[in-house]
């Protein structure tokens, strides 16, 4: 038996509980997150509200549980972007010619010079503040990083002797791509997929806190947290959970992405 | 003299290396200079060379998976030198390599059918379960080892369901690259008589590269011997072996240690006789 | 005389698999002993536990003495095995790359071997030293060059004169040449000899290579399955091996004699900690039966002997 890495398990639990979450808050939330109540604005944490009440009385605790949804769509949505653009063109990077494969990575550095956030709020500029459009633009952005990623373990998988004896028995490239490379680069495009989730929920969280990100009503943990400045020294805790939230959120993406790449790096892996 | 399964006339390849300098050229690595080699049909040619001589350059444009900077090669009457791949069919089907690595040279992702029966997939042979179970068979492992993954086998094990790939399409010429280099000595004696044995059965054409001559010489009939991208000597493995004439073989012959020598009293500067200094 | 290193019972294990097993092994002074196996046979293991440069998760048990060393080497703390290393013991690794620091001169490299363990008074004459040293390897001109400006065999030279540079009384080599070219080779076996033969220091060198082991040792132990199943001088053994392992080892390996088939053992080297329980070999033997259920014990002499319940007979020799 393979002894069970820490950062995998903790990072798989953090992240399947704020899947769990997610789940939970389509059946139920204490209250209906966006439901607007002025008798009760800024209440402190309670039996009835645990968490309390922001500026015009929503459950604190409903929005969180609801942002989550948020924040898994705008992950999901990025990463989904991200690997879609980015591993193909990493593969194909890797078995061009050397002349186009350089063309496909300096462009591809050219894009990763460009600032995402930068980016981001460009998109929103031109179709409009909307998680979507947000997510689009972050999930391009990070395309350069996970081509990068791809390339070099495709790279990897050209040089073995399985892909010669392929060629040697006349498969052509495509199909080379597709059943060799490919299937040996999945572990890869899985790690940097849970990293890219990470730097999409902050991005996320950054871009609705200036306003660019996900547009009221919908909770998102961003805007609570820029909702929560006016109050930042009366009611300091409308700035702590969501961001406590965000930052666990990100930590356990991580960890996930950590503990995947040990396990799946070949030097630490038992040889039997 | 009949047509040679193989002849190589005069192959260079050269290798840009990166750039060191905007202002000077790309220099260039000269891996083959001027080879020329000729296997008969039938026959069992051995290369020997140290590693960087070029040998698996040689192997690897004998095999158009790459190509010479200049020169020809011709294989069963066809110049290949400059085919594009859809024309290589031919060789696709009658040319197949075994490798080094046998941690490498499977696919860790496939099942070992997969693996046997990719060759017959790709030319568009029928991939009956039969022929798998045939190969299998040729190269001594149980039927059900098709249903297993590379990682659940030892490195001979590895090596014999390599040489099952290569053997699905029927090729009639077999290139083997350093195929027991990696292997266990007691397993080295399996896979050297597995060889000797499909080769004989199958009327395969060999080419077997190594490092070692005395592997050669137990394999083959013939040897051109390798150094510095070009081949120094060629002849029958036994006069290579006894009366090597180039002084390079010389030394690559009195270097090797052997059980024999070494307990009729042979010592270390005896290995060295021959070497330069 | 007492001798140089004693390994008494050395078991070493890794969660629940044991990889090597009751070894016993001695070098006298100035003697050069070969170890050698297959992958799996425990060879490297030994090694490592002898210089205390075991993995982690790895664990060695029973005892290894070095003369010289008041201590017991197992089980000894990193600090005190520090002192050992690189004076009393030194080591050549497989990989000459990884031996040496890739940002470090080699020549300062091998000056700073020497004031580690103080055997030179001072900067100038261990400068001195290496490069009177570097210059007895053939790389009088190496002082001032970077690991990566050399080649493969050119770094092997550097770390057997690193290991040789304070006269050690004991050099293990693990599988030196086993990356290098056979001229490359005889190079390095050769400054070995040199090496050890200049200082009086003893030997252990393992390898898988037998033909290697009868040129440049005396004696020899054959692993298998992390047990040593015969030892005794090279001429006795590679001429009349007695436990069924070793005589399949010599058969398979004599490309020599044998004619278009080569003599083999049948199936494949088990995955380490999974040899069977009893006589290690008996699941590949053609000569076991239910009696190698049992551990066979060891017959003869520590230093000649062998352990297996039907071994050949004593005066066959299988090399003419």
């Amino acid at each position: 038996m393979r002894r069970l890495n820490p950062s995998l398990v903790v990072g798989a639990v953090i992240v399947g509980l704020i899947v769990l979450t997610a789940l939970v808050s389509f059946v139920w939330t204490p209250y209906d997150a966006t439901l607007v109540d002025p008798a009760i604005r800024l209440a402190k944490p309670s039996w009835s509200h645990w968490l309390g009440t922001d500026k015009f009385g929503r459950d604190v605790l409903s929005q969180l549980m609801v942002g989550s949804r948020t924040t898994l769509f705008v992950g999901l949505v990025a990463v989904g972007v991200a690997a879609v653009i980015g591993v193909p063109v990493g593969i194909l990077a890797a078995m061009s010619r050397r002349w186009a494969s350089e063309v496909i990575m300096r462009s591809n550095d050219l894009l990763l010079a460009f600032p995402a956030l930068l980016l981001a709020i460009m998109f929103g500029a031109v179709f409009g503040a909307s998680t979507l459009t947000a997510m689009v633009a972050i999930g391009i952005a990070t395309v350069p990083s996970f081509a990068r990623v791809i390339r070099s373990g495709a790279l990897q998988v050209m040089r073995t002797e399985y892909v010669l004896a392929a060629r040697a028995a006349g498969r052509t490239p495509f199909p080379i791509a597709l059943r060799h490379v490919l299937p040996n680069v999945t572990s890869l495009i899985t790690v940097q997929a849970s990293v890219s989730f990470a730097i999409a929920v902050l991005a996320e969280a950054a871009l609705s806190f200036l306003g660019y990100g996900t547009p009221p009503p919908t909770p998102s943990w961003g805007r609570m947290l820029q909702e929560s400045q006016e109050f930042l020294f009366s009611a300091p805790r409308l700035a702590v959970f969501p961001g406590v939230a965000i930052a666990i959120a990100v930590l356990g993406f991580n960890l996930l992405g950590d503990g995947l790449r040990d396990r799946f790096d070949p030097k630490l892996e038992d040889r039997r | 003299m009949p047509e040679p399964v193989i002849r190589v006339v005069d192959v260079t390849r050269d290798y840009p290396r990166p750039r060191t300098s905007l202002l000077k050229p790309a220099p260039t690595v000269h891996a083959l200079r001027g080879v020329s080699l000729e296997v008969q049909a039938g026959e069992r040619f051995g290369i020997v060379g140290e590693s960087g001589c070029g040998k698996s350059t040689l192997l690897r444009i004998i095999a158009a998976l790459d190509r010479a900077t200049s020169g020809q090669v011709v294989v069963e009457g066809t110049d290949i030198t400059r085919l594009p791949e859809r024309r290589l069919k031919f060789l696709r089907e009658n040319l197949q390599l075994v490798f080094q690595d046998p941690m490498s040279s499977l696919d860790p992702r496939m099942r070992v059918r997969d693996i046997i029966a990719e060759p017959l997939v790709v030319q568009g042979h029928p991939a009956s379960g039969e022929r798998v179970r045939e190969l299998l068979d040729a190269v001594g492992l149980s039927p059900d080892a098709g249903d297993r993954y590379p990682h659940q086998f030892s490195g001979g094990q590895r090596q014999r369901i390599s040489i099952a790939r290569a053997l699905a399409p029927r090729p009639r010429i077999l290139i083997a690259d350093e195929p027991v280099s990696a292997l266990d000595v007691s397993v080295r004696a399996q896979v050297l008589n597995l060889i000797s044995d499909l080769v004989d059965e199958l009327n395969l054409t060999l080419v077997f590269v190594s490092h070692d001559l005395s592997i050669i010489k137990h394999v083959c009939d013939r040897v051109a011997v390798m150094n510095a991208g070009e081949i120094v000597e060629t002849g029958p493995t036994g006069q290579v072996y006894a009366t090597p004439t180039h002084p390079y073989t010389r030394r690559l012959v009195s270097a090797i240690p052997t059980l024999p020598r070494a307990l009729a009293g042979a010592t270390t500067s005896d290995l060295l006789r021959g070497a330069p200094e | 005389m007492s001798d140089v290193l004693s390994v008494q019972g050395l078991s070493v294990t890794v969660r629940d698999k044991t990889l090597v097993q009751d070894v016993d092994l001695t070098v006298g002074p100035g003697e050069r002993v070969g170890l050698i196996g297959e992958s799996g046979s425990g060879k490297s293991l030994t090694a490592l536990s002898v210089i205390g440069l075991l993995p982690e998760d790895v664990h060695a048990a029973g005892s290894v003495r070095l003369a010289g060393v008041s201590h017991e080497l197992i089980g000894a703390d990193e600090r005190r095995m520090s002192r050992v290393r690189g004076l009393q013991l030194a080591m050549v690794f497989q990989e000459p790359m990884t031996a040496l620091n890739p940002t470090m001169r080699v020549g300062d490299q091998v000056a700073e071997a020497m004031l580690i363990h103080r055997t030179v008074p001072g900067r100038r004459s261990a400068r001195l030293a290496a490069t009177e040293l570097l210059d007895r390897v053939g790389l009088a001109g190496a002082m001032k060059t970077y690991p990566h400006q050399l080649s493969g065999g050119q770094r092997q030279r550097i770390v057997v004169a690193l290991a040789l540079a304070n006269d050690p009384a004991l050099l293990i080599c693990d599988e030196p040449t086993t990356a290098l070219d056979v001229t490359v080779q005889a190079m390095i076996l050769d400054l070995i000899m040199q090496g050890v033969a200049a200082r009086e220091s003893a030997l252990l060198f393992i390898t898988h290579d037998l033909a290697v082991v009868a040129t440049i040792c005396q004696r020899v132990l054959v692993m298998y399955g992390g047990r040593v199943v015969e030892a005794g001088p090279v001429g006795e053994v590679f001429t009349r091996p007695r436990h069924r392992y070793t005589q399949g080892l010599l058969a398979a390996s004599d490309l020599e004699s044998a004619d278009a088939r080569l003599p083999t053992i049948p199936g494949n080297v088990p995955a380490a900690g999974q040899f069977p329980s009893g006589c290690v070999f008996r699941t590949r033997c053609a000569h076991a039966t239910e009696l190698c259920a049992e551990v066979p014990p060891w017959e003869g002499t520590p230093a000649h002997g062998f352990a297996c319940h039907h071994p050949a007979p004593a005066m066959e020799p299988t090399h003419a």
